[in-house]
């Protein structure tokens, strides 16, 4: 275990926060993967965050979050300065070394493992297509948002989904199991990353099974 | 001489240090959760595996590493 600082804190949203934090020595980690926070009131009550994002030598790490419990409650009181224990980076999360087509499909803040994936996959020419899918009930339920609409890549295609709000190049409607066979012209043998609701995952993940998208291809991310 | 490897799959928050560290024993599964191959499954719910002691360094090792606390040793001394 080692203490990291709270470094800068933003809103993304409806009570969600990114939150930069200072890791001194650095961290070592594989884009998809999570570490474990305490603070100091509890020091032995740890949650796992995705990273979402990095600088160059790991030393600042970005989180994000939405406030729904005790431990949300309070991270969300903490300020610039406050120093909080660290555990990893763990999770086997993360892109196969030999860069095959990937979906990248994200619900909500289950957005932030995805986020990194996607950013460091565009960044480090990924060999593979990569297809992201986003959904959410409105854009300020869905952290990142703005820099997702506007990403752009020659081996990157984004569909969003809003369903609750109208906006230009998204659809108003939950994304289906079926879409991907619009979208994905060898389907089946693309690897799926999927991370947001539990209600959501089900679905897609008996809908691939039923459009037959081996189980094997499909990998899901629980937020513990 | 024999001990066992006592894992709650339920705790298992898919942090992958067993895997690294013994990779012929650990796989996480594509919904995150750690299998521990050749175990079975106790009328608690609970995953168990009986081992020769030749393992037990390293097991012990996977059982210190897991940040959750899922995977325990049970030997007889």
């Amino acid at each position: 275990m080692r203490q990291c600082t709270i470094h800068k804190v933003t809103e993304e949203g409806n009570d969600i926060r990114a939150v930069q934090i200072k890791v001194e020595e650095g961290l070592n980690f594989i884009p998809g993967q999570y570490i474990m926070i305490s603070m100091r009131e509890e020091p032995e009550n740890f949650h796992c965050f995705s990273i979402v994002n990095y600088d160059s030598q790991g030393k600042i790490v970005t989180i994000a979050y939405k406030k729904i419990g005790h431990f949300t409650s309070m991270l969300f009181g903490k300020k610039e300065g406050t120093i909080l224990n660290l555990k990893g980076p763990y999770g086997r999360f993360v892109l196969p070394d030999s860069q095959p087509d990937v979906a990248l499909i994200a619900g909500g803040v289950g957005v932030t493992p995805i986020y990194c994936m996607l950013i460091n996959a565009v960044k480090s020419n990924y060999k593979g297509r990569i297809y992201f899918f986003y959904s959410g009930r409105t854009t300020r339920d869905m952290p990142f948002f703005p820099a997702l609409y506007q990403l752009r890549s020659e081996r990157l295609k984004s569909v969003f989904y809003l369903t609750e709000e109208q906006k230009e190049g998204t659809l108003n409607r939950r994304m289906a199991a079926d879409d991907v066979k619009e979208i994905i012209p060898d389907y089946r043998r693309c690897i799926y990353f999927i991370c947001g609701p539990p209600p959501m995952m089900d679905a897609l993940k008996e809908g691939f099974n039923k459009i037959g998208i081996p189980p094997d291809n499909v990998r899901i991310e629980i937020f513990k | 001489m024999t001990f066992k490897i006592i894992y709650d799959k339920r705790e298992c928050i898919g942090a992958g240090e067993c895997e690294k560290i013994s990779p012929e024993r650990w796989k996480v599964n594509n919904e995150g959760k750690s299998e521990l191959k050749g175990s079975s499954i106790n009328a608690q719910g609970v995953f168990e595996l009986e081992l020769p002691d030749e393992e037990y360094k390293k097991q012990k090792e996977v059982s210190e590493a897991c940040p959750s606390g899922c995977i325990k040793i049970a030997r007889d001394n």
